[in-house]
């Protein structure tokens, strides 16, 4: 190692650790390559074509807004609006409270605690098809959710819940929930692992009671682990498609249609492509624009602590 | 919440009330288990297994998913090295753009990269779904490895710096070695994501022998009303999902580490 002079050395550490060069470039080109390609050119794309008129064939005729005020008069895209909104409120919302007070149970290291997430993270992995496909025939008329309810006497409460314009959403919802339930308790279990013993022994000698740590102890120690979930829940329903699309292709009467599958009814079943691009712009400034406010919030509460 | 006494009971109680919400959880499997083995029983799956198109389904999907796997760990590591000790202008800036991938809903890009595809002639390639699988997976993977690269003590590329390594020689030797729990991360996420993929690959792959497994199984549904054997397509289905479900369950330490590493970290 002393076969080469301090300043040697020196020079040789600074060559590329605290020099750029056009080399280190060559490293992120890959990803930057692929991202112009297939992200950032799809995005300039829509943005253009979101001020056109086109049919996906012809040429594209220049409109200006047109599609945005169309937008805003367009019945079935608030309908998709309100069910992202369900989508949101309910899904998330279900999916980390019941992840969390999994999680916490969980936690108390049972016998046959992995058997039991490993049950619960199952749904996780599964192609999103394919369970779409298998709750089809449960939520079917004949099929195991009608039946269970008759069984039990609860007969009166059936419905043809994919049918039905007022139940639909909510039915998806339930599949989603039983989706993804258990990515938000397994990531809570993790978060929860990370909460020093301590913390709970000093509340428990101070006389704090099982409820009364976990509002105050367990709750805010996972304000990190809260944002991420929120932001990977937000960002997931903006993005659902697959269960939606299978499950009831956006009806009965596009009611259940959420931004993602309406954009793609627009744009490859009635073939209004540049309809479809402004929609995907609307979309996207969403996405961004509901994750900027998480992150704010979260970067305001953490310079608050 | 680690009292001595009066814990038995407690512990019983929660464990009863986890078990049983487990075992409500799992009904959708076992409903399809049920189905598919009535009217018929095991041979139902015999039927499913000579299939015609069914091994090419699953080839498709394994040619489409083990590329990305290779693309992304390939590409995504050198750039996460780059991004965690090498210097270059607007490093923080290209970064972040980087992650813009992450939040962008795939049916707002279908539209353009379908005319894409189809003006590069690429309908019905393979290429068609790993050059947007790729440039989708590619964030969060890359965020884990380079997460996980800047925790390396810096002791040790030094070390080798001053032994006469060049950046890309610390990157072989040193970084990639011990950085195999970011790699499996990379791994099981991108596969997750382009083995279940189904929007890009229903677009993009019209043609039957060129599908993959999710568009496999709603190939069947369809098929299921001219045969009306909704058992065998149970079968199928289950067919379908077996690969995954035992994967999963090999390996699940993998998958969940997968999906929470970078979670924690955000």
């Amino acid at each position: 190692m002393s076969s080469l002079s301090k300043e040697m050395q020196k020079s040789r550490k600074s060559r590329f650790v605290n020099h750029s060069c056009a080399i280190n470039y060559l490293y992120i080109l890959g990803p930057c390559l692929f991202f112009a390609i297939f992200l950032a050119y799809p995005i300039v794309f829509i943005s253009i074509a979101g001020l056109h008129k086109w049919n996906g064939v012809s040429k594209m005729v220049f409109v200006g807004l047109t599609n945005y005020a169309q937008m805003l008069r367009d019945r079935f895209f608030f309908i998709a609006l309100r069910n992202n909104f369900y989508y949101i409120v309910f899904a998330v919302g279900i999916q980390m409270g019941l992840g969390l007070v999994l999680a916490v149970l969980l936690n108390e290291k049972l016998r046959g605690s992995v058997v039991i997430r490993t049950i619960f993270f199952l749904p996780c992995v599964i192609v999103p098809v394919v369970i779409a496909l298998v709750w089809l025939r449960m939520y079917e008329p004949g099929g195991l959710i009608t039946a269970t309810l008759r069984k039990i006497g609860l007969g009166v409460f059936t419905r043809t819940w994919l049918g039905d314009p007022n139940t639909v959403i909510f039915a998806i919802i339930a599949v989603n929930i039983w989706e993804w339930t258990g990515l938000d308790m397994v990531i809570y279990l993790a978060g929860l692992q990370n909460i020093p013993d301590e913390l709970y022994e000093v509340a428990r000698i101070d006389g704090a009671g099982g409820i009364k740590s976990f509002i105050y102890i367990t709750l805010p120690m996972l304000r990190g682990t809260h944002f991420a979930l929120l932001i990977l829940g937000i960002t997931g329903t903006l993005k659902t498609f697959d269960l939606v699309w299978v499950l009831t292709k956006g009806g009965p009467y596009y009611s259940s249609h959420l931004l993602t599958t309406y954009i793609f009814n627009r744009g490859f079943y009635v073939h209004k492509m540049g309809y479809a691009s402004a929609l995907s712009i609307f979309l996207l400034i969403l996405s961004l624009s509901l994750t900027i406010y998480v992150l704010r919030i979260y970067a305001g509460k953490r310079r608050g602590i | 919440m680690r009292w001595k006494k009066g814990n038995w009971l407690r512990k019983s109680i929660i464990q009863l009330v986890l078990l049983s919400f487990a075992g409500l959880f799992l009904t959708p499997i076992i409903y399809i288990v049920y189905y598919s083995l009535s009217f018929g029983g095991i041979s139902n799956y015999e039927i499913v297994i000579r299939t015609p198109f069914l091994p090419r389904f699953f080839i498709n999907s394994i040619v489409v998913t083990g590329s990305c796997i290779l693309i992304v760990v390939g590409l995504g590591s050198l750039a996460a090295y780059a991004f965690s000790q090498l210097k270059f202008p607007a490093k923080n800036g290209l970064f972040y753009l980087l992650l813009i991938g992450i939040m962008v809903p795939t049916p707002s890009i279908v539209i353009p990269l379908f005319q894409l595809m189809r003006k590069m002639g690429l309908i019905n390639n393979y290429l068609a779904l790993i050059g947007p699988y790729v440039a989708i997976n590619l964030p969060y993977p890359m965020l884990v490895m380079k997460n996980y690269f800047d925790d390396i003590p810096k002791a040790i590329s030094e070390a080798a710096v001053i032994e006469g390594c060049g950046s890309f020689a610390v990157f072989r030797k040193i970084m990639m070695p011990l950085s195999v729990p970011a790699l499996a991360v990379a791994i099981v996420w991108t596969f997750l994501f382009s083995w279940t993929e189904f929007l890009f690959a229903m677009v993009f792959m019209p043609m039957k022998q060129m599908q993959t497994i999710p568009m496999a199984a709603l190939y069947y549904n369809g098929l299921v009303y001219f045969t009306g054997k909704e058992n065998e397509l149970c079968a199928i289905i289950l067919v379908i999902m077996l690969p995954t479900i035992v994967a999963y369950i090999l390996l699940q330490g993998l998958f969940i580490k997968g999906m929470t590493a970078g979670a924690l970290k955000g």
